[in-house]
């Protein structure tokens, strides 16, 4: 390789990374999110997007604040927001755990969710509890995960724990496993999708417990003094509404998310 | 099963644009690997133990740990420590080409020891020093003998890049799983991704095979 | 006349298996040394200390009066006062037969290129290979290859030749024209150590010959006295065998 191309290498290289690294003018806040996770947060495109995505532009012009969204990954986005140095926050239909609570700070609750079960139409299963002698796939580090550790143990090994729902409901479809618990939002969107799949959800309010998602932050941030009022303003101001009608097609129990503590 | 290739066309612009940069991120990290694996193995070669023991415990570490931690470790560790901010790509290129340097100085290493006992002893009979001796005697000779086992390195290298997908990164596996979270499929942005990655390796080889033939006439 | 190469009880083994026991011998100026003896004599071994590519755990080896056991002692300087055939040449096979002969004399004598090349061609002149300057070793024959290795050894102006069974991986045939140019190199007075097997060789241009056997110099003296009359038994049975 002559010394000529080598040198045009490096300077595309500087100027990708050019491209990527963000601009510094001005206070703007970095936040992080693993956008495949529809529809809450997703790639369309080369375009982040989803209900969190327009949820946090609502608040963030109701704080009056200039920020940045960055797809950097599930566990990146962990580790960035627990360090603080780079991003400000994280938003990610991150439920609000006590676990999770240890590490970091998080804003109020700003969204009412809950696991559901996708099972085949003509399956036999009810509720959760009779997950306990089935094969269940998950996605893993997520409140389904955790909640079938709780009913099947966590050493099961029919407790199947995937990178991504979209491998855990193939397997549910190429019949490795009999059910797929995970995030509301996420199976009704898979059944919408693909109708004639034959496949059907399930809730169990018993089992599975309303869940609350809060924006992520590192412990101590200043940015929750700010985040709050605005989340409770849009809630409170219809605009919140909107944007779930938008996604989601129906009205929001906007009690619930507000009284959850 | 069905198959919707509209997806796929709806993404493969940018299944192309990651394309682009898994080329680039590949060839910046063969070529400071294989920079890096050739001062790792000298160290490695030499008499004094203050460096042969460092480069011997690299090529374990980074022949001895998943690919997928190291990626990790430069990304939330090293990067940062240098350039006080993570940067995916940069991130990339260092991670892969200090695996790659593991890989290629063990490559160089094989190709040292192929070259004759008596082409060091000539060399030194002639008065060359140690270092002249490796400069001009024996690297020239071990290099040539290496460039098919480098091929390989390179194809396992641009296969290898796909992991960096986990510190987004944006080459091909990136925007699969982009593709895979926004339409909760697998099989078209895998699929798509795999004959991507195919093309490539396969255009590779053949380049390399015929660069392998030049050096042989 | 101080002798140029001294070798004084020099013992050497690769772990418990000795090859070479409390050897003595001095070189002069000018003089031509023949080694013989049966394979695993020492007798390879013994040359090849002589420039360092072995390491003797015992005695001393002075070259020019310099004593190469010392810690001190720089082997670069010293090997490239003293050029070394192969039996196997290693001339160096990524590199024309002039760049073979020039690289040691640009790298180490620090010569020009230009005076590098002068030398190296007239150097393939005296061994009558001028027409192969520009050709890889992997084209000559082994005599070529051989005379090639000799002009690139003689580059360095070495003051000592060390010759390690140089004819013994040719065909008969080409044996001839390197003797040719070693017989040259006696006559203009280099000092050469040589072991072999050409018994005509050792009797025409020795000046003196050893028989080693098991890692000891059993007997040494003029050819002629060695080859006619040798006074002890184990040299009487090697010659038997041989000649």
């Amino acid at each position: 390789m002559g010394k000529r191309t080598v040198a045009l290498l490096a300077v595309c290289f500087v100027s990708i990374m050019a491209g990527c690294s963000p601009g510094s003018a001005g206070k703007t806040y970095k936040i992080a999110t693993d956008a495949a996770y529809a529809p809450m947060e997703y790639m369309d495109k080369d375009k982040i997007t989803g209900f969190d995505i327009d949820f946090l532009e609502a608040v963030m012009k109701e704080a009056d604040l200039t920020y940045k969204v960055e797809h950097i990954g599930w566990d990146p986005m962990l580790t960035e927001v627990q360090s603080g140095d780079n991003f400000a926050a994280g938003i990610s239909s991150i439920s609000i755990t006590d676990e999770r609570k240890q590490s970091y700070d998080y804003s109020i609750p700003y969204f009412e969710s809950t696991n559901m079960i996708m099972v085949k139409e003509d399956s036999p299963v009810q509720g959760a509890v009779d997950l306990k002698d089935k094969k269940v796939a998950v996605q893993s580090s997520t409140t389904a995960e955790t909640l079938m550790v709780g009913i099947m143990g966590g050493d099961n090994p029919d407790l199947k724990r995937f990178d991504s729902n979209a491998v855990a409901l193939l397997e549910l479809d190429t019949g490795g496993v009999d059910a797929v618990v995970a995030d509301i939002a996420i199976v009704r969107e898979y059944l919408k999708n693909n109708p004639d799949k034959k496949f059907k959800g399930i809730l169990d309010p018993e089992q599975f417990a309303p869940e609350f998602y809060g924006i992520l932050l590192p412990k101590g941030s200043e940015l929750k003094a700010k985040l709050d009022p605005a989340i409770k303003a849009i809630l409170e101001n219809g605009t919140y509404t909107e944007i779930y009608q938008k996604w989601f097609g129906e009205e929001p129990n906007i009690e619930n998310v507000l009284n959850a503590k | 099963m069905d198959f919707r290739f509209d997806i796929i066309i709806d993404y493969l612009p940018l299944l192309l644009k990651g394309a682009l940069l898994t080329i680039g991120i590949s060839i910046l990290s063969i070529l400071f690997g294989s920079i890096l694996g050739l001062a790792v193995v000298l160290g490695k070669m030499s008499t004094s133990w203050y460096l042969s023991w460092p480069m011997s415990g690299y090529i374990h570490f980074f022949r001895g740990t998943p690919l997928y931690v190291q990626i990790l470790m430069v990304h939330f560790g090293l990067v940062p420590l240098l350039i006080g901010q993570t940067n995916s790509i940069v991130a990339a290129v260092a991670a892969l080409a200090l695996n790659s340097a593991a890989y290629t100085a063990e490559i160089y290493r094989a190709g040292i020891q192929s070259v004759d006992k008596g082409q060091t002893e000539a060399a030194y009979s002639l008065g060359m020093t140690k270092r002249q001796t490796m400069r001009f005697v024996i690297l020239p000779q071990a290099i040539k003998r290496t460039i098919p086992a480098f091929g390989n390195e390179f194809i396992m290298l641009v296969k290898d890049s796909s992991l960096v997908a986990l510190i987004a990164a944006p080459e091909i596996m990136y925007w699969s799983n982009a593709m895979r979270g926004q339409y909760i499929r697998v099989w078209e942005p895998y699929l798509s991704a795999a004959v991507i990655y195919l093309i490539l390796t396969y255009s590779l080889s053949k380049l390399l095979a015929s660069i392998e033939r030049r050096l042989e006439g | 006349m101080n002798p140029i190469i001294e070798v004084i009880d020099l013992t050497m083994a690769y772990g418990d298996h000795p090859v070479l026991h409390q050897v003595s011998v001095n070189v002069a100026k000018s003089e031509v040394i023949v080694m013989i003896g049966p394979s695993g004599s020492g007798k390879s071994t013994l040359l090849r200390c002589l420039n360092g590519l072995e390491k003797p755990q015992g005695g001393d080896i002075r070259i020019e009066g310099q004593s190469l056991m010392s810690p001190a002692v720089n082997m670069s300087v010293i090997r490239a006062n003293i050029g070394m055939v192969f039996q196997q040449f290693n001339l160096f096979p990524h590199m024309n037969v002039i760049d073979n002969i020039m690289l040691a004399q640009v790298q180490v004598r620090k010569q020009s290129k230009e005076a590098a090349r002068a030398k190296a061609l007239e150097l393939l002149k005296k061994v009558g290979l001028t027409d192969k300057a520009e050709h890889r070793p992997s084209s000559l024959s082994g005599g070529q290859a051989q005379r090639v290795a000799i002009a690139r050894a003689l580059a360095m102006e070495p003051s000592i030749m060390l010759f390690d069974e140089p004819t013994s991986a040719l065909d008969p045939e080409m044996v001839g024209e390197v003797l040719t140019v070693m017989k040259q190199l006696a006559r203009d007075g280099m000092t050469m150590v040589v072991v072999t097997h050409e018994m005509g060789f050792a009797r025409e241009i020795g000046d003196r010959v050893l028989f080693m056997e098991q890692g000891v110099i059993i007997e040494e003296g003029k050819p002629r006295q060695l080859f006619d009359m040798p006074r002890h038994e184990r040299t009487k049975a090697f010659l038997s065998k041989v000649l």
